[in-house]
């Protein structure tokens, strides 16, 4: 009859070789079905990964098709911090691929060193918005202080954004943007509609309606994260 | 594919894992490996380690993040080939880009983490590949699906091979060997690492019919595999 080691592939070991979860009692020699099964499962070949380029160009322009409704940025206040680690955790793993011993990215509670939060100090006080231009040459004033719950609101963010040049842009306002692209647009109108920066917290200020237009933008799209995000992040991440 | 060497991709990195030190009890001690750099076996959910990453990934794909996108196909297109492969033989491909436009579109709508994205993604790839299947019957043009692999040599099974790694092509030719229930039911457990509630969804079947049908699958593959198994398993009776 058939054997799993010297034992009878009974339900009970069958569920756990489905699960992945070997038996204690395998053989010590090799074991053809567990050789098999890992074989099933071996990690991709470039072939298998060769569409790859078209699935994501095929969903990002179907999102810009669909031109979806302002951001449901509410909903993802609570996992906004996590969001971005993990967008860290991509970046470090896509920027990585050819260097070997690379800390995995699976931890996501560890930001590496170039996503330290900036040293300076968010004192200057705010300024009404018909004096906020948008534009990398513009001499910004340091974002507001953070809302209450210590992290920048998306309006912050964008300022910082504008002061540094519109490149590179934060995950949150990417997310909220929709795409790289789109964020300097986005920024230009969330903060031309915001009556005054003010230190909301959170990131559910609303997009302006003409969020989703999209003339080019500065930032060039790069599907590798070089870019990735180095903006203000909140103290919720500390590592 | 056989013997295919691979570089070292992002997929690897986040699916990699810490290699414990000592051989493990079902390694022929001091024998290498498959290639990949990882020395424990690994399928059915275990293959799939960092849920928590990768189910915010889902969220962050549906408000239209595209690296995020691009993780989760990486993570699952290609277990998703692997059992098109067993539907539809070398239409798999074309079937699979289909499914992924399914799936890009519609994944605004889908509540759920990285295992019932999985679950999600492989319902949708297999309606595509049904739905092909049904078109092909009345528009034959090519061999029947279960021919796909008949010309995929058969597992050597020398001595001086049994140290390899199994490629994962010989395997994917001995589960199309299966009866097809069976062959299902094993690929979505263990290369598409659902359990068995999530498994049993996707093929619309009750979900103990499902574990009788991956545990034959089971059993027929170890027979197939070392047929000496029969005459040890009488030796010790």
């Amino acid at each position: 009859m058939p054997t799993h080691g010297s034992r009878r592939i009974d339900q009970d070991i069958a569920e756990r070789l489905l699960a992945g979860d070997v038996p204690a009692g395998a053989r010590t020699e090799a074991d053809p079905l567990i050789d098999h099964l890992a074989a099933l499962a071996a990690p991709a070949s470039p072939d298998e990964l060769a569409g790859e380029a078209r699935a994501r160009e095929a969903f990002r322009a179907g999102f810009q098709a669909r031109d979806p409704a302002p951001r449901r940025t509410r909903r993802r206040t609570g996992t906004l911090a996590k969001l971005l680690t993990l967008k860290v955790a991509i970046a470090t793993v896509i920027s990585a691929t050819t260097l070997g011993g690379v800390a995995l990215a699976a931890n996501t509670s560890v930001l590496p060193a170039p996503f330290r939060p900036p040293a300076k100090t968010k004192t200057t006080p705010p300024r009404p918005a018909s004096e906020s231009e948008a534009g990398p040459e513009t001499r910004r004033p340091q974002p507001a202080p953070p809302g209450p719950a210590g992290t920048p609101s998306l309006a912050d963010l964008c300022r910082a954004y504008q002061k540094a040049g519109g490149d590179p842009a934060p995950a949150p306002l990417i997310a909220a943007a929709g795409d790289r692209k789109k964020v300097a647009d986005y920024c230009r109108t969330l903060l031309d509609a915001k009556p005054g920066p003010g230190a909301k917290p959170g990131p559910a200020d609303p997009a302006g309606p003409g969020g989703r237009a999209s003339p080019p933008a500065p930032p060039p799209t790069h599907p590798k994260a070089d870019k990735a995000p180095a903006g203000p992040v909140g103290p919720r991440l500390k590592p | 594919m056989m013997g295919r060497v691979r570089s070292l991709t992002g997929y690897d990195l986040l699916h990699s894992q810490a290699v414990p030190p000592e051989p493990l009890p079902w390694s022929p001690p001091g024998e290498p490996r498959s290639a990949g750099g990882s020395r424990r076996p690994l399928f059915g959910m275990a293959s799939f380690p960092d849920g928590e990453a990768m189910s915010e990934a889902v969220l962050a794909a549906r408000d239209g993040d595209d690296t995020a996108f691009g993780l989760l196909y990486r993570a699952v297109q290609p277990r998703i080939l692997r059992y098109l492969r067993l539907l539809v033989g070398p239409e798999a491909e074309d079937v699979a880009s289909e499914a992924w436009l399914h799936i890009a579109r519609d994944l605004p709508s889908f509540e759920g983490d990285f295992a019932g994205f999985r679950a999600w993604a492989v319902t949708v790839a297999r309606h595509r590949a049904l739905d092909h299947l049904r078109y092909e019957r009345r528009h034959p043009t090519r061999p029947a699906p279960d021919e796909a692999f008949a010309d995929v040599p058969a597992r050597d099974d020398t001595a001086g091979e049994a140290v390899e790694a199994v490629s994962t092509d010989a395997a994917l030719a001995l589960v199309a060997t299966l009866p097809r229930d069976q062959a299902e039911a094993v690929m979505l457990r263990v290369v598409l690492g659902l359990d068995a509630q999530s498994a049993a969804r996707v093929l619309g079947k009750r979900p103990g019919a499902v574990r009788i049908a991956a545990m034959r699958g089971l059993r027929r593959l170890a027979e197939q595999l070392d047929p000496h198994s029969i005459r040890r398993a009488a030796d010790e009776v």
